[in-house]
């Protein structure tokens, strides 16, 4: 007789709590320490891989973030704030500075030895969903950190380690146009205050991925997410999504310069974050 | 020359009896609807009331109005002057009418062929007759036929005179309101209706020589006196059952006439934030409790979750809430549940409605079909989806299907002699889908949303009652339920299938003090099911973001029989009544047999004060998705609650009743969610919740009902062996409604509600942390359920004004929600990463505004 209430639950809370009340200052606007995403240029690497991992993260002017890296072996997730399920399976990663290498292989972590050592004490690894998970299905590791400039921003990142198959890359924004001018990633556009532009993004052709749920067995291909950051002005809309790579960007009044990040996820695990400055003129 | 002669008439049998309610609620509750299967009390011993000698000789004339109450075996138990004679004779003509009735017999009213006591109005009437014959010509008369209405309802009045005074001829419309005078000499002819409680009527008709004139004439009412009967009382077997009308539902303030959300002003209801549907019942979780229709369970109650029950109010008899320690007849669940019964359709000529509000607009015609079948066709439908476009903005409009509801009803009910056959078609449908072009903060809230719920039913009984000592009942329902919950590639929940309940419910009396009760239930189900969706969250668990949380993904056809028995004894051992009853569950998902035994007892202590008490076992199966082998744990076996409670009722006067019960529920083996996610469910949790509720109610009579309800509440969870107990989601302190609504006048009606109630419980947010993944935060939350947001307190009032045509009635009705604007906290939001806090209010002050049109 009972029904599963999913969509109270779930959708209508989110629905009611997104749509009243004043709104507080949108995340897009960046005026304090805000981690944008981890990037790891491997977001599926296999057991014996080095995965490179860097964060991008906005840090306000005059001020300096410290980081601190570890990898958890298992952890399940959000429910628990994303705390491993002993402490002993979390370990640090070398390295205090925004970019860290994981060493999967038997020189680091050994990551398949664990995984074979676990499996002969415990029988088996598993997953959320009770089924026993190998290291060709996918093995999750959970990579943390803590930054800024107090050190309590707390990011987590999900690798899925992969042993064969085709793993997931990540996806390139090929370049970013300002007002139908290509911004060079290596100096300033200028651009008229007060004016809004817009921008648009091109991606590589292999960005967009095909895939099998793994839940469904079917085949998908990736829809990415495009999320726009800037340090002066407002972007809209402030994320994207699919075919929509495009937002405006409404500049502000005042000269001065101003960066702007996006971030393109794949909704696996795949990121890349772009950043472009832009030199606001007076009009 | 004068004759002196006593013209009695039971006002009742037709305008009063038909709004005579003989089965409404215990000392506990208010009168119920009436029942339109009402069979009134016939006369069948006559006193003649002897006429006073001084007012005779003085040539006066008089006229009682009696208040009698029948029991059920068709005596005069009590009878009382409800409008008394006017005039210097009139104390003469009230006690010589008080004589008479006192020594009157019935034979007993009946419903459903059953003997039910119940109170009627009877007037008699002191005149004087002249016995001067008067001698028409025959060729110069007519005749003049007409029929008597009640103005606006057109409900016939029987047992009203209708007078030629010029001729000093009168006669008595009958049961339909019919009259009819022959040989009424050509002409102009004066026509005289005069009656208490309405305006009196005069006209003039040309009456030809030879013809027939068909006449119809419409009274119009100046007061209530007559319309309200208070009535004989079911026998109550429960601690706790109350009983709301549906006069009263309309009435409610802040409901908009919505049945199931007048029941949340109820004792042992919770407030449910954001003035939504659901039913929390002595701090049970939502999932505890169940409503019913004609003892059949309602797939889905409200539209949109909330915003109006699914079935028309208006072709409800009555409901009745029970709150806990319900009898045998129902199972599998903790908790409480409501049940609402679907009226006979009017058979007195065809009737309806139509009405339209701020949310939608619905009709009623119903009426009689044969001799022995009536029928009844309601429906309604929103029209947001019509409005939506004229107030946004193409660009603007997200809304690929704007939001719709519709719900229908179709009653035939037929009846003959011991036989009584009902049909009822009955479904509903929910459907909105809107594009979401820019992802919030969480960002797995992008794309297409979906959601589209529907059901469609049939009811089918079988009443069979050869004499008052026996009946069976055999009913079944059979429908479809469909539901999809789509949003992009996030999340999906998508289920439908067919669906069947059934029931056989015998009821033998064996003797005065015993009478056993009996029958089978239970239902059966196929359904397909496709879900991709994070595992929901349970009670005490606070909402995570859709993009942090990992989905699980199923899809499977289901089909289970679920059957039950019962059996209960009604043992009436002088004043007390003692209810033992016992119930037998087959859960087959979970191959679970579950026996409950349950007693209640009542015992009168003096007229009108009743100590109750009850204690009974009550197991639940899990949630479908607890049990289920992807989302849930089929080891998992049934929950099992214990209730008890006991208070006492009095009855103040005929009108004012106050109930104090208190109660306690503890729940074991409740399932909970388990450390360890691959097990995911166990049986190890405990839930307690304990109380008292008072009701303090005045019926509905002549211009005034109205109630105070107060519930003082604890309600706690064990998450675990060795986990201490904290506050449920559903733990509401106080809980304080008081409610009234007076009618000023025919034409005019005002009704306030004024609701206090403890704040709402909420786990506080600690932290985040930021999933580069989902590109969302995951709130890091606090002791669950630590802190209470500042109490909510609510005035709503509504305002009905009539006008009243002859044939039909229009109203308007104001209703103003949160009339003094309070900002009610109902919760918190955050900023994005949590940082940043609001309090989250409830809906503003809302008017809302409507029409009806009745026929």
């Amino acid at each position: 007789m009972r029904r599963c209430t999913l969509l109270v639950k779930v959708c209508l809370p989110s629905v009611l709590l997104s749509a009243c009340g004043e709104p507080f200052d949108p995340r897009n606007e960046l005026t304090r320490y805000q981690v944008l995403g981890i990037v790891a240029d491997r977001p599926e690497p296999a057991p014996e891989d080095e995965v490179r991992l860097s964060v991008r993260d906005f840090v306000p002017a005059g001020e300096t973030s410290t980081y601190r890296w570890a990898v958890c072996l298992y952890s399940y997730g959000a429910s628990v704030a994303y705390e491993c399920v002993d402490p002993q399976l979390e370990r640090p990663l070398p390295g205090m500075g925004p970019d860290v290498v994981l060493d999967l292989g038997p020189d680091g972590l050994n990551l398949r030895a664990l995984y074979e050592r676990f499996v002969a004490e415990a029988g088996a690894v598993r997953g959320l969903d009770g089924e026993m998970v190998t290291l060709e299905d996918g093995l999750d590791l959970w990579i943390k950190l803590q930054s800024g400039p107090k050190g309590d921003v707390r990011t987590v990142k999900k690798l899925v380690v992969r042993d064969g198959g085709t793993p997931n890359r990540n996806p390139t924004v090929v370049s970013v146009e300002v007002g139908r001018r290509e911004a060079p990633a290596d100096a300033p556009l200028d651009v008229r205050a007060g004016t809004i532009v817009p921008l648009r993004l091109t991606l590589s052709a292999d960005s967009v991925e095909s895939y099998t749920d793994e839940s469904t067995g079917d085949t998908r291909a990736e829809e990415l997410l495009f999320t726009w950051f800037s340090t002066g002005g407002t972007f809209d809309p402030g994320s994207t999504y699919g075919d929509d790579v495009d937002a405006d960007l409404d500049l502000p009044d005042e000269p001065g310069d101003v960066t702007v990040f996006i971030a393109v996820r794949d909704g696996r695990g795949g990121l890349d974050i772009v950043e472009r400055r832009l030199r606001v003129t007076a009009p | 020359m004068l004759r002196a002669t006593v013209l009695s008439v039971a006002t009742a049998v037709a305008p009063l009896a038909a709004l005579a309610q003989p089965d409404p609620p215990p000392a506990d509750g208010a009168p119920a609807a009436a029942p339109t299967d009402l069979v009134p009390p016939e006369l069948t011993g006559f006193v003649q009331a002897e006429y006073p000698a001084d007012a005779e000789a003085a040539g006066a004339t008089g006229e009682v109005v009696l208040r009698i109450t029948i029991d059920a075996e068709g005596k005069v138990t009590e009878a009382a002057i409800e409008t008394p004679a006017a005039g210097a004779f009139g104390p003469r003509f009230d006690q010589a009418a008080l004589d008479a009735v006192r020594l009157f017999t019935f034979r007993p009213a009946r419903v459903q062929d059953q003997p039910t006591a119940v109170q009627i109005l009877y007037r008699y009437a002191f005149t004087l007759e002249s016995t001067v014959e008067v001698k028409p010509t025959p060729d110069a008369q007519g005749a003049l036929h007409g029929e008597l209405l009640e103005r606006g309802s057109r409900a016939p009045l029987g047992g009203f005179r209708v007078k030629l005074p010029a001729l000093q001829r009168e006669v008595v419309t009958d049961e339909k309101g019919r009259f009819s005078f022959d040989g009424v000499p050509a002409g102009p002819v004066k026509v005289l209706v005069e009656a208490p409680a309405f305006l009196a009527l005069e006209d003039e008709e040309e009456v030809k020589a030879g013809e027939a004139l068909d006449v119809r004439y419409y009274l119009e009412r100046v007061d209530d006196a007559e319309e309200v009967v208070v009535v004989g009382r079911r026998p109550a077997k429960e601690v706790a059952r109350r009983t709301i009308t549906v006069e009263e539902i309309r009435k409610i303030p802040g409901t908009n006439g919505d049945a199931l959300k007048v029941v949340q002003n109820l004792p042992g209801v919770a407030r449910v934030p954001f003035g939504g549907g659901g039913l929390l019942l002595r701090g049970a979780d939502r999932e505890d409790s169940g409503a019913f229709l004609n003892r059949h369970w309602v797939p889905q109650l409200f539209h949109f979750g909330g915003l109006r029950s699914t079935f028309g109010s208006a072709l409800l008899e009555s409901i009745d809430l029970y709150p806990g320690n319900f009898g045998a007849e129902y199972g599998l669940l903790a908790g409480g549940l409501v049940e609402a019964r679907v009226r006979r359709p009017k058979d007195d000529g065809f009737h309806g409605f139509a009405e339209a509000d701020i949310f939608d607009a619905g009709f009623l015609i119903e009426g009689p079909l044969t001799e022995n079948a009536t029928f009844a066709v309601a429906a309604r439908r929103s029209y947001i989806d019509a409005l939506l476009p004229l107030a946004v903005p193409d660009d603007e409009n997200t809304f690929t299907v704007a939001p719709r509801y519709y719900d229908f009803q179709a009653v035939y009910d037929w009846q003959k002699r011991a036989h009584r056959l009902r049909a009822i078609a009955y479904g509903s449908s929910d459907a909105l889908e809107l594009l979401i072009k820019e992802p919030g903060d969480d960002p797995a809230f992008r794309g297409g949303f979906e959601n589209d719920v529907s059901f469609y039913n049939l009811f089918l009984a079988w009443n069979y009652r050869p004499d008052p000592n026996f009946e069976n009942e055999a009913s079944l329902t059979f429908g479809r339920q469909d539901s999809r919950t789509a949003l992009g590639q996030n999340f999906l929940l998508d289920f439908g299938g067919w669906q069947l309940t059934y029931r056989d419910d015998v009821d033998l009396k064996l003797s005065e003090a015993l009478r056993l009760r009996g029958g089978l239930d239970g239902y059966a189900f196929v359904f397909d099911a496709e879900v991709n969706a994070p595992q929901p969250p349970k009670e005490g668990q606070p909402q995570q973001p859709l993009g942090a949380q990992e989905t699980l993904y199923t899809k499977a056809s289901v089909a289970a029989v679920v059957p039950a028995l019962w059996s209960e004894a009604q043992a009436q051992l002088g004043d007390l009544l003692l209810v033992p009853g016992v119930r037998l569950d087959f859960f087959s998902p979970l191959q679970a047999l579950a026996v409950d035994p349950r007693m209640t007892a009542r015992y009168t202590l003096t007229p009108g004060t009743v100590v109750k008490a009850g204690v009974g076992r009550y197991s639940s199966p899990p949630d479908v998705d607890e049990y289920n082998e992807t989302f849930g744990n089929p080891d998992l076996g049934m929950q099992h609650t214990l209730q008890y409670s006991a208070g006492v009722e009095r009855q103040l006067t005929d009108a004012v009743l106050v109930d104090v019960v208190g109660f306690y529920r503890n729940m074991t083996d409740r399932v909970i969610p388990a450390d360890d996610p691959d097990v995911k469910y166990t049986n190890d949790g405990e839930a307690r919740a304990y109380g008292a509720e008072v009701l303090l109610r005045h019926d509905l009579t002549d211009a005034f009902f109205g109630w105070l309800s107060y519930t003082l509440m604890r309600s706690e969870r064990k998450d675990g062996p060795g986990e201490d107990w904290r506050l449920a989601d559903s733990d509401q302190t106080h809980i304080l409604t008081v409610l009234g609504q007076y009618k000023f006048n025919e034409r005019w009606e005002l009704g306030v509600r004024w609701r206090y109630v403890s704040g709402n419980l909420e786990t506080p947010v600690e932290g985040a942390v930021f999933d580069s993944d989902g590109d969302v935060y995951v709130p890091i939350y606090g002791r669950t359920n630590s802190r209470r947001k500042d109490a909510f307190h609510q005035l709503d009032v509504r305002l009905d004004k009539h006008w009243i045509f002859d044939a039909w009635v229009l109203t308007a009705y104001l209703d103003v929600q949160n009339a003094y604007n309070r900002e009610n906290p109902e919760g918190t939001r955050y900023n994005y990463d949590y940082t940043e806090s609001a309090t989250l209010a409830g809906l503003p002050l809302i008017p809302s505004f409507g029409l009806r049109g009745e026929f």
